[in-house]
């Protein structure tokens, strides 16, 4: 279960860092800032995300 | 142009349509081949029916439109979706996948009648589906015929009835193996399409105004930081249908049933998030780097989001339209027959059956092939009725279908807790779905943005859900 809670926080970290453009200097940045940001903060996490896909289905399974 | 774009979609109708026949070996003989594949489907061929179904013609004509109108936001909103679906596949979907070939799922209706032990649940989810669903589908079907007309003025009718007989054909005849081959070439044939057309359109602007330029124009003109069409309540009425897109749509829930072993199904989320992640930035990209040319005077500038790409397409090289245009087809065509088989599997399982648990498994395959038929006759109604912009009808749908994501996550992180809850998943389910379709009826496309008391009323689908769900306490369930 902490394994489950830990990662449900990771996930909702980075949801809370796609809405953060809206709430902060980024959504009025200059350049391509905020693009770059939205893309980067997407492959970080799904990067993550992907790392522990197989340790869940070795879980969900037992 | 006009005739390298048909002799294209001409080829690509024959291909898809042989693909179709040839998936008729896979030996559909039980509601669980027809419907899910019998939990036989390969990493990379799930992986491809997974993305297509998902990304639809909204993609290269509703988001290139939003990216080139209201500029970066609407990569935000798009990655919203993506990053939502993420967590769900990697955190959830793995249990959902395990225990569908435990307990031998077929529709996604039929799943949580199962995990909260009920007969009326399905059944009215299956309704809730036909609502939702039958004004996306049409979104698509009219997506189709906008294609056709803008190649052929005034063909839209005969646009529309293209798509539905593709459909009907791709459906019927070996049901989700027969969508899921030509998924997979849709696609190929969508990132292809979509990379070809920047490709170009980078080119295009280097040679006009120069890349520097273009990013200083896109600057100047406040699109490339948050425009003042991406409010907070906006941004959020957009995001959270889309955000939970993964665990209510039935037609990617039931994908969850169909890798054929863990390595397929790692394949199937890996490939997905390469797919989706490249796709979108790329269609953003496109829109982006249109409104540059389009403000710099090069190209004519566009008053309705959905003519963005058309514009692009008549000056872009002739074979690079065909491609691009075969792909808005191919697009709208695999979101709309997984829809059409999706939904038909519920009604057979969750209705049909669920009243007469004798029908044969050859009487469910061809029940399942009749409402295939009607399903797509019914969007192609929607279709004609000409109603709204692609993307709010497809948004809209989704709002709806929202109110099933409080039931759904419950029972995905805890079966235990959900057993003994039917009633209150009835009625979260009810009441929020009443609440989107009366906010659609009310404000029509314009529901997703309107604030109620500040928030956007999908917030508000959501927020009576959860609350529903979770204060009708246990008890109450023993006679469902």
């Amino acid at each position: 279960m902490a394994w489950w809670i830990r990662e449900l926080s990771i996930g909702l970290v980075a949801v809370a860092a796609m809405y953060l453009p809206l709430f902060t200097w980024l959504g009025k940045a200059s350049g391509w800032i905020l693009y770059v940001y939205w893309v980067l903060v997407s492959i970080a996490y799904t990067l993550y995300a992907l790392t522990r896909l197989s340790h869940r289905l070795d879980e969900v399974e037992t | 142009m006009v005739y390298t774009a048909l002799l294209f979609l001409v080829g690509y109708l024959i291909a898809g349509t042989v693909l179709a026949m040839l998936a008729r070996r896979m030996g559909v003989q039980r509601a669980m081949d027809y419907y899910v594949a019998g939990y036989r489907l390969g990493g990379v061929l799930a992986a491809l029916t997974y993305a297509a179904t998902t990304y639809s013609a909204f993609m290269i004509v509703g988001l290139v439109g939003f990216a080139y109108q209201t500029g970066v936001g609407s990569l935000g909103f798009e990655l919203v979706y993506f990053v939502g679906t993420m967590l769900i596949l990697s955190l959830l979907a793995p249990r959902v996948w395990v225990m569908a070939r435990q307990r031998g799922w077929v529709s996604p209706a039929e799943m949580l009648g199962d995990l909260y032990g009920s007969k009326v649940l399905p059944a009215v989810i299956s309704v809730l589906y036909l609502v939702a669903l039958i004004p996306y589908m049409g979104a698509q079907v009219k997506g189709i015929a906008e294609a056709v007309n803008g190649l052929f003025p005034g063909a839209y009718m005969a646009g529309i009835l293209l798509g539905v007989l593709v459909m009907i054909v791709w459906t019927v005849v070996a049901g989700i193996w027969s969508v899921a081959v030509t998924d997979a070439l849709q696609g190929i044939l969508m990132i292809t399409a979509g990379l070809g057309l920047l490709a170009w359109l980078l080119g295009f602007v280097e040679s006009s105004i120069g890349l520097g330029k273009a990013a200083a124009i896109l600057d100047k003109k406040g699109l490339l930081a948050l425009t003042p069409f991406w409010s907070i309540t906006t941004f959020l009425g957009f995001t959270i249908p889309w955000f939970f897109f993964a665990a209510t749509n039935p037609q990617v829930v039931q994908r969850l049933f169909m890798p054929k072993d863990k390595r397929a199904f790692s394949a199937m989320v890996r490939w997905f998030a390469f797919f989706g992640l490249l796709y979108t930035v790329v269609v953003t990209l496109i829109g982006l780097f249109a409104a540059s040319l389009s403000h710099s005077g090069v190209l004519p500038l566009v008053e309705r989001k959905d003519e963005v790409t058309p514009m692009l397409l008549s000056y872009a090289p002739p074979l690079l339209s065909a491609i691009v245009f075969t792909s808005i087809v191919a697009a709208a065509v695999s979101t709309a027959d997984s829809i059409a088989l999706s939904v038909a599997s519920s009604v057979v399982r969750d209705l049909y059956v669920n009243l007469n648990p004798r029908a044969s498994e050859r009487l469910q395959v061809l029940l399942g092939r009749i409402i295939v038929v009607v399903l797509i006759v019914a969007a192609a109604a929607v279709a004609m009725a000409r109603i709204g912009f692609i993307v709010a009808l497809s948004v809209l749908s989704s709002a709806i279908l929202l109110s099933l994501a409080p039931a759904s996550l419950l029972a995905w992180v805890s079966p235990e807790q959900a057993k003994g809850k039917a009633h209150a998943a009835l009625v979260s389910i009810v009441v929020g779905g009443l609440l989107g379709i009366v906010a659609a009826l009310v404000y029509g496309t314009k529901a997703l943005a309107t604030p109620i008391m500040g928030l956007p009323i999908p917030a508000w689908i959501l927020i009576v859900s959860t609350i529903t769900l979770l204060a009708i306490p246990r008890k109450l369930d023993k006679t469902m």
